[in-house]
């Protein structure tokens, strides 16, 4: 029986005289030798209310039937007060009030007979209830304290991301400047080697290439790293369009050949006439195939070949391979290139041993690009590198498109919406580019159906969400150039699928689609 | 007569560069270093062609590309405008304003000399290539 330290205060609520009394006396008795207690009566639980004692703990003795009302109504006023337990008197025990009483926060019940007969039963409750009233308190404070820390951590957080792309931005605004120097350095290095500045002798060329060389490798390099940031920022936009490949790999030829002379490489390009169009970003295809070339020369011996070569391995996709005539990779450094190719997306932070940025945006552009990677290296005759690009059918595409959200992580969700241009819309072409542009790079949009509509199939399981705002995103890009007719269209959603189950899903409601196109 | 060349740019080191590749490929060339010394010249020197820099200390590359239509005879002359990054307001005012081609900062000078070779092959001045 342990004496409490600060004074109790009772408020007795009960609008029968005589139960009152009875009541007060057993408090008074159970208080002498124990603790002192100082009771407070009243009649009508709204007078309770407004003389509650402001400080030390009250607990509030109040009946379950008040002037024909119900105590019950009172509780949660009470508890509001937040002076200290609250506990229903009842004149018989009856479960289900005890339910009830619970249910509108009282912190225990007792029969008026056990009040006044039972005084131990009395103190017991008494005491029980205040310390569960004061482990509420103190529950309550800690939720408190820690939604404060919670909220300061995220501040925090906030601040320091902020402040990371603050420096972010800063390194890629020096990257940047370090663009115009250095095309300096290229330009009369350039215009040296060319003879302009007067007749070179045949070290002073071969030395000036060198540095022609060097500054094209570091403007590659600068390129590399300020694409880096721009697909980590999520500003890296894919622009997948049909192609062909022989095109692309053609457009390389230039630079590449220039790169070439300091080794006295070889550029052999081979590619079938019958190659089928490919569905890619032109511009980071030919990126691709750049950095890969440079490496094959890099690790090349000097008066080399370096081959790239197209191929269709399977019917949905073509496959650029590039090899080098090196010695071939250290048996660890290709196994830990193959593991990251089978990985997907690069990380930032740290090199492929070897390859230096070069391989990371290639591994970046190859997602964006629906690209498999794979590595074939021969120990002693070279290595090749390849990645695949999708045909131009829309099964292909969509095969390549889910093994690359598959690589990015298997429980994707996956949603399909049809966008359906107005009649009114002249070019149909014009929604799908608005549409593209509007499409984060993990979303697609798969080549325009005959019938004229768009199916485009994007990484969420929020379609509302992610609709909205594509044509908030559309909207804006209107609206921040007048001169753009709006885009009208009209969506819907097909459904929402598990990658697993998307081929088959999406394939057959493309299917229908056609065959909607057919009757229309 | 060789056809000339008007160059406005405060840059110096690529634009030199640039310089010495047209003089090279048999172009005469001269060059500004700011917008209002360009517009002088452009009507002392009545260029076949004109390269101009979107950014520059006094005036804004806009405001000399019309000043420099205004003069007499230079109406239609080509015009190529160095934008220091691709944005899209560039782009699309460039193509409002009649602007002829654009080339991103920092350039290729072989690029700048196959466009400037395209531009002035479609308005022949009656006189052959330099």
């Amino acid at each position: 029986m342990q004496p409490h330290f600060s004074p109790i205060t009772a408020v007795v609520i009960d609008d029968n005289e005589a139960h009152r009394e009875l009541i007060c006396k057993a408090l008074a008795e159970v208080a002498k030798g124990w603790s002192p207690i100082c009771i407070h009566e009243h009649a009508h639980a709204d007078e309770a209310l407004a003389e509650l004692p402001a400080e030390g703990i009250s607990v509030i003795f109040c009946d379950y039937i008040l002037e024909g009302a119900s105590g019950l109504d009172w509780v949660p006023d009470f508890v509001r007060a937040d002076v200290g337990p609250v506990i229903l008197m009842t004149a018989s025990g009856n479960e289900e009030i005890a339910a009830r009483a619970f249910r509108s926060g009282t912190t225990d019940y007792i029969v008026k007979s056990t009040i006044i007969e039972d005084p131990e039963s009395l103190r017991e409750a008494i005491t029980e209830s205040i310390r569960r009233y004061q482990l509420g308190r103190s529950n309550r404070d800690l939720a408190r304290r820690l939604k404060l820390a919670n909220n300061e951590l995220t501040s925090i957080n906030q601040e320091l991301c902020e402040v990371t792309d603050t420096a972010h931005r800063f390194v890629e605004d020096v990257a940047h400047e370090f663009r115009t120097p250095l095309s300096v350095i290229s330009e009369f290095a350039s215009i040296l080697s060319d003879g302009i500045g007067g007749e070179l002798s045949q070290t002073q060329r071969e030395y000036i290439n060198f540095v022609i060389d060097a500054s094209r490798d570091m403007a590659n390099l600068i390129d590399d790293f300020l694409d880096t940031g721009k697909i980590r920022a999520g500003r890296l936009n894919a622009n997948r369009q049909e192609h062909s490949l022989q095109d692309i790999i053609s457009s390389t030829r230039l630079l590449l050949d220039a790169r070439a002379k300091i080794k006295r490489s070889t550029i052999r390009t081979e590619a079938p006439d019958d190659l089928p169009k490919v569905f890619a970003d032109a511009d980071k295809v030919k990126r691709m195939i750049i950095n890969l070339a440079i490496n094959a020369i890099k690790h090349s011996p000097y008066d080399a070949t370096v081959h790239i070569i197209a191929d269709q391995p399977t019917p949905d996709d073509v496959r650029v391979r590039v090899r080098d005539s090196g010695p071939g990779l250290a048996d660890k450094i290709a196994t830990q290139l193959f593991e990251r190719f089978q990985q997907g997306e690069a990380q930032p932070a740290s090199f492929d041993k070897g390859f230096g940025l070069g391989m990371n945006i290639v591994r970046e552009l190859a997602a964006l690009n629906l690209s498999t990677l794979s590595v074939d290296n021969q120990p002693g005759q070279g290595c090749t590198i390849a990645f695949t690009l999708p045909v131009h059918t829309t099964s292909s595409i969509l095969n390549a498109f889910l093994k690359t959200c598959e690589r990015r992580s298997a429980d994707t969700i996956l949603t399909v919406i049809r966008v359906v241009p107005a009649r009114s819309e002249a070019a149909p072409n014009s929604v799908r580019n608005r549409i593209t542009a509007a499409t984060r790079a993990t979303d697609i949009v798969l080549p325009t159906l005959e019938d004229r509509s768009i199916i485009v199939v994007g990484e969420t399981d929020n379609p509302k969400s992610w609709i909205e705002r594509m044509r908030l995103d559309i909207g804006n890009s209107i609206k921040s150039d007048p001169k753009t007719k709006p885009c009208v269209f009209r969506s819907e959603i097909i459904g929402t699928w598990s990658i697993e189950d998307a081929l088959q899903g999406i394939s057959s409601d493309i299917a229908l689609t056609r065959k909607a196109a057919a009757h229309a | 007569m060789h056809e000339s060349i008007l160059i406005i740019d405060d840059e110096p080191g690529i634009t030199i560069a640039l310089m010495i590749r047209l003089q090279n490929a048999g172009y005469t060339v001269n060059h500004a270093i700011n917008g209002l010394a360009g517009v002088e010249a452009a009507a002392l020197h009545r260029p076949d062609l004109v390269i101009l820099d979107v950014r520059m200390p006094d005036v804004d590359g806009f405001e000399v590309f019309e000043r420099i239509r205004r003069l007499p005879g230079l109406t239609d002359t080509p015009v190529i405008l160095l934008t220091a990054n691709n944005c899209e307001d560039t782009l699309q005012r460039s193509l409002d304003a009649g602007i002829d081609a654009f080339i991103a900062k920092p350039f290729d000078s072989s690029v700048v000399l196959q466009r400037v070779r395209e531009l002035l092959s479609l308005c022949p001045k009656g006189v052959e290539d330099g």
